[in-house]
């Protein structure tokens, strides 16, 4: 068995550059899908004659679908590079992005702010983003304390963190009498919809410079996989690289949660698939959740907003109604790598 | 000449309360040295503090001349390898992409392998008798086989020592043997150190150059097996009556526990 430098870069480009033309296609449909069916023509139309094609079919595409399909795969890929790091670093397999406790203090923030009466964006998003920030100062407050720095413990106190927030969630919801009952809900659902290309930037430029961080931790990953004690004897600053890890994982959610709520099952079954598919290797998995991760996400949006006649269902239905079966198939499936 | 390891006055514990007081000991270079003690003696702890997986409270550690903190996590994992003794690993992971994996003290922040690499932890796995597990996954193989692939990947790291922690721990006869040998080889054919706790006073004995007798986090004795392992001293710190022989098989001793309903005989 050749496993050399040359072969390892090679499997990481042989790897990505088709999950990377999936996530192109599946952007490309994502903006070309609408209520009223596929728009292609369209699409080359106004990207060739700006001045001949439909004004408001076009604006429909760039102001409204390619920002949304934009932010599909921003929080697709964030969600489950974050599953795949909390997996790792916490060593759980049922961890997923949100276990830390993140996505309890964004929903409180938020849904505060919507009680407020704040504007989508910037103010809801805002809110979150203090509340999810408040639960990862928390976190880290925790993980400093040496008596808690064991997994478990910081484990747990996540939990512990989400169990109390959810109490104040209900707390809200149980006091809401009004239409804003169906806007918290929708942010707990996840709403990929009500977007423009100004927050997708700002998404973009706070999470890539995470995702670049989190794939130059990749290999240190796989170090931790073997132990905490064993990664240490092999050359990691267990304490910095854990840290690190920690909040720029943390960051990552909480910016993207902010952004689109609660959206689940991704961040939990995304690193899952890949990691049946193609082993244990994070060099090889951080691209494969960012870029399928990110694909996936596009793809269940795009299904979430065309197939019902009237309206659009939450994209978190349609990522567990495929993402369960398939994941079950492949537990089933004899291992072959 | 430098010592392998030098400690001295060395306090060390998990909480407040040190479990190891007072140890001062020093490791020779290419020497088979092994820990012995009873239960809770701190024989695993001080193996850890060694690793500086534990950091010390009080007291000096030396590794190869060179105070132990001085090293960075990267050159000390040049210099020594850890063998834990409890290894649960539930990823897929191949043997060769574990072993590979002891290159990476060595290799840039992505790990890539260059072929000078996988020619090591081809080496270690040939060396350990494993190169023909080489492509299966870690949790298939059995327990020698996988104590095997773990010291394949500490030999991986080209290091001068290999701390161990009973490694022969639920091995069956053969395997026992096999380890032990492969540590004694190893020590003879690369001049690499072995630090080794061991339950198995037995094959403490037949393997090792030096015993290192610890109780209650202090250290009883140290010196050579016909030294450490006679009848008093053993008796005094395991609290239990021993028979204390010569092990027909040469000149170490042989120590065998004493059931209840021999004892009026002997």
């Amino acid at each position: 068995m050749n496993n050399t430098g040359a072969s390892l870069i090679s499997r990481i480009c042989l790897l990505s550059l088709p999950l990377f033309g999936l996530l192109v296609g599946v952007g490309i449909l994502g903006i070309a899908r609408g209520s009223s069916g596929w728009e292609i023509g369209a699409i080359c139309k106004s990207l060739i004659r700006m001045d001949t094609a439909d004004p408001v079919l076009t604006t429909i595409i760039w102001r409204i679908r390619l920002p949304r399909v934009l932010l599909a795969a921003l929080v697709g890929a964030s969600l489950s590079a974050g599953g795949l790091v909390f997996q790792a670093l916490l060593r759980n397999p049922l961890a997923e992005p949100y276990i830390l406790g993140i996505s309890g203090g964004a929903a409180v923030g938020a849904i505060i702010g919507i009680l407020l009466g704040l504007a989508p964006f910037p103010g809801i998003s805002i809110a979150a983003f203090i509340g999810s920030g408040a639960c990862l100062l928390l976190i880290l407050f925790m993980a400093t304390c040496r008596t808690i720095l064991k997994n478990e413990s910081l484990l747990l106190s996540g939990v512990m963190i989400n169990a109390f927030c959810s109490a104040i969630i209900m707390f809200l919801i149980a006091i809401t009498q009004d239409a804003r009952i169906h806007n918290i809900m929708f942010w707990l659902m996840g709403d990929l919809s009500m977007v423009g290309l100004k927050q997708v930037t700002i998404l973009a430029a706070l999470v890539i410079p995470c995702f670049i961080v989190v794939f130059r931790y990749a290999n240190i990953l796989n170090l931790i996989l073997l132990g905490r004690e064993m990664a240490q004897t092999m050359g990691v600053n267990i304490r910095v690289a854990g840290a690190v890890l920690l909040v720029v994982t943390s960051f990552m959610v909480s910016a993207t949660v902010s952004q689109c709520g609660l959206l689940g099952f991704v961040g939990l079954v995304v690193p899952h698939f890949f990691r049946r598919l193609i082993g244990a290797d994070h060099r090889l998995l951080v691209p494969a959740c960012l870029l399928g991760g990110g694909a996936y996400m596009v793809l269940c949006d795009m299904l979430a907003r065309t197939l019902p006649a009237h309206g659009e269902m939450p994209v978190g239905v349609i990522t567990a109604i495929l993402g369960a079966p398939l994941f079950i198939y492949l537990l089933k499936r004899p291992d072959k790598k | 000449m430098t010592h392998a390891i030098a400690i001295d006055h060395l306090f060390c514990g998990y909480t407040d309360q040190p479990v190891l007081r007072e140890v001062s000991f020093s490791v020779d270079p290419g020497s088979f040295f092994v820990i012995i003690g009873p239960n809770g003696s701190g024989k695993t702890t001080l193996l850890k503090a060694m690793a500086r997986l534990l950091p010390a409270k009080a007291g000096r550690f030396d590794i190869l001349g060179r105070p132990a903190g001085n090293y960075t996590f990267r050159s000390l994992a040049q210099t020594m390898a850890f063998v834990p003794q409890e290894t649960r690993i539930d990823f897929p992971l191949t043997v060769e992409e574990f072993v590979l994996a002891g290159r990476s003290p060595y290799q840039g922040v992505l790990g890539i392998p260059d072929a000078m690499d996988t020619e090591i932890a081809r080496q270690a796995m040939a060396f350990t008798g494993i190169d023909h597990l080489s492509s299966r996954k870690l949790d298939q193989l059995s327990g020698g086989e996988r104590q095997r692939a773990f010291i394949a990947k500490a030999v991986c790291q080209e290091p001068r020592l290999i701390l161990l922690d009973e490694p022969t721990a639920s091995l069956d006869l053969a395997h026992q043997t096999r380890i032990m040998d492969l540590m004694e080889r190893l020590k003879n054919e690369k001049g690499v150190t072995i630090v080794m706790v061991s339950h198995d006073i037995n094959l403490a004995a037949m393997y090792g150059d030096t015993l290192l007798l610890l109780k209650e986090g202090r250290v009883v004795g140290k010196g050579a097996p016909g030294e450490i392992l006679t009848y008093q001293i053993l008796e005094e710190a395991y609290g239990c009556m021993l028979l204390v022989d010569e092990n027909p098989l040469g000149k170490f001793p042989r120590v065998t526990p004493v059931p209840d309903r021999l004892k009026i005989i002997h």
